[in-house]
């Protein structure tokens, strides 16, 4: 290779590196989770397009050690442009709201999986809807900043909780988004020990054969048995449940919008620890655009929460080896 | 910026060249924020609970209020106190605040409420149901705060704290103005509501017209009407009958939103945003234009400004979101670029002219850009020490030693140079001019020149009689009088071409006067070097300020007035004085570098004033400093009597006693609390103190008075508090000092004494009574004893009587016992026998027996006296009549041997008897008539014998006639041939035993043996009287001591 050519190539490497920093870890989806998109459909949507109540709420969690500034950025915000899912025109305005102070994590409606009662609980800190509009598509849009001790406190989580609540406000199209919790209104600087978490996650599979996409609810010493709910799946591939004590059992896959649910124990091994629920496509047949949603609830029917970060790492399966 | 060519031929250099273009293009071009402002910040670090401010207000003691989502934050201008929920707020988390004329309000995150009187916190909750934070806070002239919150509605509370709720459903309230005392407008999520206060409940109207976005802000204007911030937009809301929304401001740049706005003092726009930092847009016919932005972009500190304020001293505080807070004071100093010695200076609209100490040059009007040097057109590479235009055509030069060059402004060539004879008066120190006049002064006088007829007139030292020839500055009031500063302390003034002088050294020493100038009041101001400025007045009276009374330094090098003070330069600074006189001196401009202000080198163009200084051009702009001045507001921070705190808020009241009293204070001031200065005084008791910067004062003994503590204080710019500040601390007089004291004190004593003397006398009444009454038992006592006493007397002396009969019977019986008188007459007829017994009976006896020739005769002295001595002699009488005259035994040893031993047996005494055994002492005689010999025995007891005139003592033997315990003796005689005339004397112990005479001794023996020898020669009878005689005179009142025995014999 040319010594011009290696220049040119260092270079430009390290313009990037200048410019912008690639988001490693703190986005939501997570870049483990290999799922590209987070969805909400508009209001008039079906659910059989995927989104069975039309409003996504993840929980943004800062520790206690956070005393700077942070924001909450969104990716491609708007729905209209490349990513989102047109039906018909692109006719949808999807609202983005961030709530903070007390209510917004304690009060437990905005935690069920069928989202009943006022879940808008707390101080609403921003907000703002987004139609189609080329100036978001594609791009970063920064809500902040936002003062930590804005949030709710957590004594269980150990630092501040705000809500965020992507909900079609009307049209039928889907907005496809991502979110990243930066200390940076401007680049996706992770805050350090940040962490996006939500009780039901509504999603795009990706349209690759190849992938694999995986969530990790986290399941406390309460939790006997876990129950995995998963709407409109559309049969695409399998359901693979792995974690120290679990090496892949499969869980029922659901068909159009319809939900199904699979059981299954907890042992001891399993409690206090991150499950990994593995999406594996199908195989013989390519589905794309495939939006999904799944939850995970304990024998309590209390749903557990799937963190971007899975709090203890990735799960291990530990076989058991028997000596006859 | 990227050369193909050069790529292809070099890339690495291409590649460079790009790499630096970037880099360039990424470096951030720093926009001074110190052109405009000063700027102080404030962080974590310097005391703040936390760097997201939220609120910012101003009490009326002065002090500033931060509110944070972590506590409150006072500020004094020094340091930060900080208050919490441990403090008796209502949360830590404060989200607004506003001040009424008595307290502050601040609002909380948790939907509660916290009022501070300056004294106290006192937290109030608005409604149980209230869970969000209280979002907006407003209050309307009766006094009444309003409270907005997130989506419980709205709530008053009135001057009496009593709250009232208004729910206003689904809507979340972002901000409140208020209209007049029962009408609101609120800033909501969606567009702008109008309310109305009416018969206790609010009535609410959308207003039709206004943006349907959210309201973030409302702030009234000073016109009465509202300034509302939307989303991207400022609007004005025009309040009528009809509510109108011209927009007047639109942000293009990118941000996230109006968070605050503020309209200042001087009309300018403050806008707060997120993203864009605080941006100011300042008035512009009628419009508002962008100028100023504070963002990190423009080296500001932070992106994120969330609220504004403007104190009370023209100060800006803006709070940023997690960056902390800055103080921004206008700047009124301006520096231009660095470089040039400027030492005079003349402007036009296009250009300036600088006079330099090497030549002249020519600038623009920013001083960036250098068009002309005028060492090429014909004015020399000199010292450029004055530039005067006397129509904005010429230019007159004055060099330091090529005399005066003449320049058309417009061609920029030289038209004409004026010289003088010699150096000194080509050598100008300053040119000035009025009309058709020039005046040039010189270092050899003062030259006049008529540019228009050419007429050149000069004053000097011996002609027109300057003071002095070196001229250093030239001035020609609004009268056309001249006045000139030379090297001497004489001003001198030129009018009708005549010299008249002012002598302004008033005492020693000599100085020079360097720089004059007239005030707006056509007072001339005269600087000097080294002794600060004189200023003379209409009337021609003379006031001198030097350093004493503030003026930066005594050396002053420049002068120059505005509309409203007096500019003087010195050496690193300027001082200003204002019209009242108040003098502050003003530092360096530039904290890294002090300034020499040239001589004569100042120019007042446009409202502005420049200086020439060693550093280049300052510009001091007016409209930097304040519009209204404020004084600090006076406050007693803390009161200590004898090193213990006490609460000054109440009236202080000391008990009588000397005490040590120290005083606290400070004068807040947020633009320049270093610069507050403080005089204080006891009123009555001492003159205002020194002026000090010291925020306490001691007072070592105060004792009984009233005393007044006064205490005033000034900013920077000499604004004093008026009226000052007291504080009045009572001590009491102690009680002796009172005029009441005395007379209470003899009032009570007399009392005490009055009522001691009472309580003894009751006392002794009461133990009088006592002791009547024990007197009265006693008496009873008495009586009954006496009676038993008198009783028992009465058997006593009966009994007595019985007794002493018995006696005196006995004494009958004794004396029919002892020999007759007859039986001794016709044995002895010369003899006395003195017996007197002590008692009725007697111990003593005498004895005689005739037996043949012989006669036998004894006196003895029996044991004891009274009754005992009367048995013991009846025992020996009858023991001696059994000797003698029943055993017919007549020698004297023999018989009281035998007497002896009769007494013993007859007594029963032995040798285990006491020591004290009966018997008794005698002395035995037996006379034998025929022999006329006499035999003498003695038992203890002598016989005197006196032959002639002499006495001879007859010793007896030294035992007496009892029980000897330790030695049997025998008795022994002495014989002894009686002569005629010879007389015996036997006597018992009693008559020298006697107690009497003067010293009440005894008669001893040989008093006795004196008596009986000079009595001897008397008859018997006589003997016998004198011895009576002389017994009575010797006892005397004494009582007669033992029993008395005399047996005198004469043969």
């Amino acid at each position: 290779m040319k010594m011009s050519r290696i220049l040119r190539f260092t270079w430009i490497l390290f313009l990037i590196a200048a410019i912008s920093r690639v988001a490693y870890s703190q986005p939501a989806p997570a870049a483990d989770e290999n799922i590209p998109f987070l969805v909400t459909f508009g209001a008039n949507s079906k659910t059989a397009w995927g989104d069975d109540d039309f409003c996504q709420i993840f929980f943004c969690f800062v520790p206690a050690s956070q005393k700077a500034p942070f924001y909450i950025r969104v990716y491609d915000p708007d729905t209209g442009g490349e990513h989102d899912e047109a039906k018909g025109d692109f006719n949808t305005s999807v609202s983005f709201s961030i709530y903070g102070g007390k209510g917004a994590f304690s009060d437990t409606a905005a935690q069920s999986i069928h989202l009943k009662g006022n879940f808008k609980t707390g101080y609403l800190l921003a907000s703002k809807s987004f139609g189609a509009d080329a100036r978001y598509d594609m791009k970063w849009y920064t809500f902040g900043p936002f003062n930590p001790s804005e949030g709710e406190y957590s004594e269980l989580l150990g630092g501040r909780v705000l809500k965020v609540i992507a909900q079609g406000v009307s049209g039928d199209d889907g907005n496809l988004y991502r979110y990243f919790l930066s200390s940076s209104p401007t680049e996706n600087i992770p805050l350090e020990g940040g962490n996006f978490f939500t009780y039901k996650y509504h999603f795009r599979l990706s349209d690759d054969q190849k992938h694999v996409s995986q969530i990790y609810p986290y399941v406390d010493d309460k939790t006997i048995s876990i129950e995995i709910s998963n709407f409109d799946w559309d049969n695409d591939g399998i359901v693979r449940i792995f974690s120290v004590a679990k090496n892949g059992l499969k869980g029922a896959v659901s068909g159009e919008d319809n939900w199904s649910v699979s059981r299954f124990p907890i042992v001891a091994e399993e409690k206090n620890s991150t499950v990994e629920i593995q999406f594996i496509k199908n195989q013989t047949q390519q589905i794309k655009r495939n939006n999904v949603v799944i939850a995970v609830r304990n024998q309590y029917g209390i749903a557990l929460p799937f963190f971007v970060v899975p709090i203890g790492g990735v799960p291990v399966y530990s076989p058991k080896i028997r000596m006859k | 910026m990227f050369n193909r060519d050069l790529y292809k031929s070099n890339p690495p250099q291409a590649y460079f060249r790009l790499t630096l273009l970037i880099l360039a293009f990424f470096l951030i071009s720093v926009k001074s924020l110190s052109q405009d402002y000063n700027l102080r910040h404030f962080n974590a670090d310097d005391g703040l609970p936390q760097p997201f401010i939220y609120t910012v207000s101003q009490d009326f003691k002065g002090y500033l209020w931060i509110g944070t989502g972590d506590g409150l934050a006072r500020f004094n201008g020094f340091e930060f106190e900080n208050f919490t929920t441990a403090d008796s707020l209502a949360g830590n988390f404060i989200t607004c605040s506003v001040t009424t004329s008595d307290r502050m309000w601040f609002g909380h995150m948790n939907g509660r409420l916290t009022s501070y009187d300056g004294k106290k916190f006192k937290p109030l909750i608005l409604s149980g149901n209230v869970q969000g934070p209280v979002t907006a806070m407003a209050v309307s002239p009766d006094g009444t705060v309003w409270a907005g919150t997130h989506s419980e509605g709205i709530f008053s509370v009135n001057f009496n704290g009593v709250v009232e709720h208004f729910p206003v459903p689904g809507v979340i309230i972002k901000s409140i103005g208020i209209i007049a005392r029962n009408e609101l407008l609120l800033g909501t999520d969606d567009g702008l509501v109008h309310c109305v206060l009416k018969n206790g409940s609010l009535a609410l109207q959308e207003i039709s017209g206004s943006p349907r976005e959210k309201i973030a802000v409302i702030k009234k204007k000073l016109t009465g009407d509202f300034l509302i911030a939307c989303e991207e937009g400022i609007y004005e809301v025009a309040v009528g009958e009809k509510f109108h929304f011209p927009k007047i401001v639109t942000f293009t740049q990118e941000m996230s939103g109006i968070q605050d706005i503020l309209q200042d003092q001087k009309n300018n726009l403050w806008v707060c945003t997120f993203g864009a930092g605080l941006v100011r847009f300042s008035p512009s016919n009628g419009k508002y234009q962008q100028s100023v932005y504070f963002n990190k972009e423009h080296g500001g500190i932070s992106d994120n400004c969330k609220f504004i304020f403007e104190d009370r001293e023209g100060c800006l505080w803006a709070g940023h979101f997690g960056e902390g807070l800055t103080q921004l004071t206008p700047k009124t100093f301006f520096v231009s670029p660095p470089g040039r010695n400027v030492l005079s200076l003349w402007f036009n609209r296009q250009y300036k002219w600088l006079g330099t100490d090497s030549g002249l040059v020519k600038t623009d009007r920013e001083g960036t850009k250098t068009f002309v040097q005028y060492k090429d057109k014909g004015v020399p590479a000199d010292k450029i020490s004055a530039l005067y235009s006397p129509d904005g055509k010429e230019l007159w030069i004055g060099t330091g030693s090529h005399g005066v060059y003449r320049l058309d402004i417009k061609t920029d060539r030289v038209q004409s140079h004026i010289s003088g004879d010699d150096i000194l008066s080509n050598s100008i120190n300053t040119i000035t001019g009025k009309g058709d006049e020039v005046w040039i002064g010189t270092k050899k006088g003062l030259c006049n020149i008529s540019v228009k007829s050419g007429d050149v007139n000069w004053y000097s030292l011996n002609k027109g009689g300057l003071p002095h020839n070196y001229v250093n500055a030239i001035f020609v009031d609004s009268r056309n009088r001249v006045w000139v500063g030379t090297r001497s302390s004489v001003l001198a003034v030129i009018q009708n071409r005549k010299v008249n002088k002012i002598n302004l050294n008033s005492g020693n020493g000599s100085f020079e006067l360097s720089a004059i100038a007239e005030d707006a009041s056509s007072r001339i101001w005269a600087g000097s070097l080294g002794k600060g400025v004189f200023m003379i007045d209409k009337s021609d009276s003379i006031a001198n300020l030097t350093s004493k009374e503030g003026l930066f330094s005594d050396y002053c090098y420049s002068i120059v007035s505005d509309k409203s003070n007096v500019w003087v330069g010195h050496k690193g600074g300027l001082t200003k004085i204002t019209w009242e006189f108040s003098v502050k001196p003003v530092g360096p401009m530039d904290d890294k570098v002090a300034f020499q202000f040239n001589a004569n080198a100042v120019l007042k163009d446009s409202g502005l004033v420049w200086f020439g200084t060693d550093k280049g051009l300052l510009l001091y702009n007016p409209a930097g400093e304040n519009l209204k001045s404020s004084a600090p507001v006076l406050n007693i921070t803390a009161v200590k009597i004898n090193d213990e705190l006490v609460d000054f808020t109440k009236e202080i009241v000391l008990p009588s006693g000397n005490y040590r009293i120290r005083i606290d204070y400070l004068g807040v001031s947020l633009k320049n609390p270093s610069m507050v200065t403080y005089q204080y005084k006891l009123d009555g008791y001492e003159h205002w103190s020194e002026i000090t910067k010291s925020t306490s004062t001691n007072y070592k003994s105060l004792s009984e008075g009233t005393y007044t503590f006064m205490l005033t204080a000034s900013d920077g710019d000499g604004a004093e508090t008026t009226p000052p500040l007291s504080l009045t601390i009572k001590i009491k007089k102690p009680l002796r000092k009172h005029w009441w004291f005395f007379p209470v004190l003899i009032l009570i004593v007399g009392f005490l004494v009055f009522g001691y003397v009472k309580r003894r006398e009751y006392k002794f009444l009461e133990e009088k009574r006592k002791l009547e009454k024990k007197v009265i038992e006693r008496t009873a006592e008495i009586e009954t004893q006496k009676a038993e006493i008198e009783t028992q007397r009465d058997f006593i002396k009966e009994r007595n009587f019985q007794i002493t009969a018995s006696i005196k019977y006995a004494r009958h019986i004794q004396n029919a016992i002892l020999p007759q008188n007859d039986l001794i007459y016709g044995l002895f007829p010369n003899h006395f026998l003195l017996c007197k017994p002590k008692d009725i009976v007697s111990g003593d006896f005498f004895w005689i027996a005739e037996k043949g020739s012989r006669v036998i005769f004894t006196v003895a002295d029996c044991t004891g006296h009274g009754v005992p001595g009367a048995f013991m002699s009846l025992l020996g009488i009858n023991l001696l009549n059994e000797i003698v005259n029943i055993h017919n035994i007549t020698k004297p040893p023999i018989i009281v041997t035998r007497l002896r031993e009769r007494i013993i047996e007859s007594l029963q005494q032995s040798r285990s008897d006491s020591i004290m055994s009966d018997g008794m002492d005698m002395t035995l005689c037996a006379f034998d008539r025929k022999t006329r010999e006499l035999e003498i025995t003695g038992a203890k007891q002598d016989l005197l014998l006196i032959r002639g005139n002499m006495r001879e003592v007859i010793k007896a033997d030294r035992f007496a006639v009892n029980v000897e315990y330790d030695t049997y003796k025998e008795f022994t005689s002495q014989t002894i041939k009686v002569e005629s005339g010879d007389v015996i004397y036997l006597f018992t112990d009693g008559f020298k035993d006697q107690f009497g005479g003067v010293q009440d001794r005894k008669f001893m023996s040989r008093r006795f043996y004196q008596t009986l020898q000079l009595i001897h020669h008397l008859s018997m009878e006589q003997q016998k009287i004198e011895l009576e005689k002389k017994l009575l005179a010797w006892m005397g009142d004494n009582e007669q001591t033992d029993d008395i025995t005399v047996l005198g014999i004469k043969f």
